[in-house]
């Protein structure tokens, strides 16, 4: 079972011109992956991590990310 | 001779080093390169000026532009001479009259062309491909070079079910029956998406297609070989990477080309574009044929207060009050003279962003004056600072002020220059005619020959304009343009090499429906000959030659 988590969490330009959101997530095995984030899974990980700013975001588990993609795929 | 340029610096587009010399043109063709005796019946001197092959673009939205002004301008006066439009899955052929809303919306909804302009722009009198070539070309400057959509094919055949499952086998030959016939109309290949949405935010009728309508599809291609135009997951390296792979079996199975478009350099993972890169080159040397799209420019960011933008995420007393807030809530904010000082002081180490930001776009009359300056222009116009610009501008609005935060990503100028000039690489990507309310996507070219030719020096000049025109012309299977050679169709662009650039982005009025785009100038560009005639010049302007032709059909 992965336990990827959140290392970095950073703001950036998406092809269509709005800003999103990159979440760095290292495995156990060392290895590192990003993912982008929109607006509404970036709002959704924020609520869900109870973060300030992306900052507070470090450390978290990856099932949170993907959750936060579920609701921004499903709304 | 028609015509004949001297004394030009002659950058052929097949990468060997500029020469000073003469061309002649006569009946539309390149007729002597070198010294020409000849007096021709019009003569340009290009003393000091590079003379190129007119430049390709490779990935345009210009299909509905193309409706109501054949030169899809200003893409002319930045030196191109050939677009291909119709990428990314959507072509407006062909299309059957039902689907014609659908599709509509889903331009609207991908490419932000407004509703207005096709109900004010366009007259629907076709339905076929053919019918839709024979349409625009009544009126064409440019050439085109256009793709059939995945998505429009799948939604002839199979209307709204196109929408939700995959395609019978007797469907998926009816697609091919449809495919074929626009490749004999004229068609340079077929454009799919594994990424857009469409209107109602539901995947395009292409993202339902399995391997197997894909693969019965490319037999097509392989029949003319054509090449297909792919919308990969361009957010995500990894499935990058497997898309790569997918392509590359497609293109060794039916010995087609590929090409995926948009590849970005991110900022925060310089790695994942190598990781691309190395799977392209791994797979191109196997046999395959796929080419990654680069566009020259840098991604900006825009924004308004109405809807929260992450760019204020690292700024947590005004995400706070965009996250949260509604737009009263916002304004109440804005207006109450403690919230706003504190998030003035929250703000103010960001100032230099503020200051650069500029105003896209406003409802009222009285604030079109400033429409295009930056915040900082306009601070010192009204005798205040940016941030303060930025919240009065927001509030006189009502949150309907819109900002952009230029040049925000792919703007390493080392890891983008790098990757443009490799082998393995395409530059494309501009996007013409597309999002043309958020900002603007013309002069690509002059971006490339003026920063990174220029002023980086990340590219040769022979180099960046063989990756422009003759290599373009190559991938696309585009015969007898991309080069200065005897016998070529006379596609050419003259332009000063000491001053090309892309001018500021400005606000105009002139699409169809008074609405509005975002359009850049050209620089330094000085003639524009498309197949023979001079179809703009620095000193006339457009000069209203229409010799725009359709290229595409068996290659």
């Amino acid at each position: 079972m992965s336990t990827a988590t959140i290392i970095a969490a950073n703001l950036a330009a998406a092809h269509e011109g709005d800003a999103e959101l990159i979440v760095n997530l290292r495995y156990s095995n060392g290895g590192v992956t990003q993912v982008p984030l929109d607006r509404y899974a970036s709002e959704a990980l924020m609520t869900a991590c109870a973060a300030q700013t992306p900052d507070d975001l470090i450390g978290q588990g990856w099932e949170k990310v993907r959750d936060a993609l579920k609701i921004s795929y499903s709304r | 001779m028609d015509l004949v340029i001297r004394n030009g610096k002659i950058v052929d587009g097949s990468g060997l080093p500029a020469f000073v010399g003469d061309l002649a043109i006569d009946q539309g063709r390149i007729a002597r390169v070198g010294n020409v005796s000849e007096s021709g019946l019009t003569e340009i001197d290009a003393g000091g000026k590079v003379v190129s092959p007119g430049f390709i673009d490779p990935h345009t939205h210009f299909d509905a532009q193309l409706l109501w002004d054949g030169a899809a301008k200003p893409a002319i006066e930045h030196g191109v001479t050939t677009i291909v439009p119709g990428n990314c899955s959507l072509s407006l052929a062909p299309l059957k009259a039902d689907h014609r809303m659908k599709l509509v919306g889903m331009f609207n909804q991908i490419e932000e062309m407004p509703l207005k302009a096709f109900e004010q722009g366009v007259e629907w009198n076709w339905e076929t491909f053919e019918e839709f070539v024979t349409r625009i070309k009544e009126d064409l400057t440019i050439n085109v070079a256009p793709l059939v959509g995945h998505s429009v094919l799948r939604l002839w055949v199979m209307g709204n079910e196109s929408m939700h499952r995959t395609a019978t086998a007797d469907e998926t030959q009816q697609m091919q029956a449809l495919l074929r016939e626009c490749l004999d109309a004229g068609a340079i290949g077929l454009s799919t998406s594994f990424v857009d949405m469409d209107e109602t935010l539901q995947p395009v009728p292409s993202r339902y297609a399995d391997i197997v309508e894909l693969d019965a599809l490319c037999d097509v291609l392989a029949e003319y070989n054509r090449i297909l135009q792919v919308v990969h997951e361009f957010y995500d390296d990894d499935l990058t990477v497997a898309r790569i792979d997918q392509l590359a079996d497609l293109s060794r199975k039916h010995k087609i080309t590929t090409t995926l478009s948009p590849l970005f350099v991110s900022n925060d993972n310089y790695a994942g574009v190598d990781q691309v890169m190395d799977r392209i080159e791994e797979q191109n040397a196997t046999g395959a044929r796929v080419w990654p799209q680069v566009q020259t420019r840098p991604i900006d960011i825009s924004f308004c207060f109405a809807v929260p933008s992450l760019l204020f995420i690292r700024l947590s007393s005004w995400y706070a009050i965009m996250r949260f807030g509604t737009p009263e809530t916002i304004m109440a904010a804005f207006r109450d003279e403690t919230q706003r000082k504190q998030l003035i002081a929250d703000a103010t180490s960001m100032m230099p962003l503020w200051q650069s930001l500029v105003l896209r776009q406003v409802k009222t009359e009285a604030n079109q004056q400033f429409v295009g300056k930056t915040l900082s222009e306009i601070a010192d116009l009204r005798g205040t600072d940016a941030l303060n610009v930025m919240i009065d501008l927001s509030l006189e609005e009502e949150l309907d002020a819109h900002f952009l935060a230029a040049d925000m990503g792919h703007n390493n100028d080392d890891k983008v220059g790098s990757l443009l000039q490799h082998p393995n690489v395409m530059i494309g990507a501009s996007d013409g005619g597309a999002h043309i309310l958020s900002f603007s996507t013309y002069g690509d070219t002059g971006y490339l020959l003026g920063r990174f030719v220029r002023d980086n020096e990340a590219l040769s000049i022979e180099h960046a304009i063989k990756k422009i025109t003759a290599d373009t012309a190559d991938i696309w299977a585009i015969p007898e343009r991309g080069l200065l050679k005897p016998g070529y169709i006379a596609d050419v662009t003259i332009f000063d090499p000491q001053t090309i650039d892309r001018g500021p982005e400005y606000y105009v009025q002139d699409v169809p429906g008074d609405g509005h785009r975002y359009v850049r100038d050209s620089v330094g560009v000085e003639t524009v000959i498309i197949n023979g005639a001079v179809a703009f010049s620095r000193e006339q302007g457009y000069t209203g030659e229409h010799r725009g032709e359709i290229i595409g059909g068996r290659a």
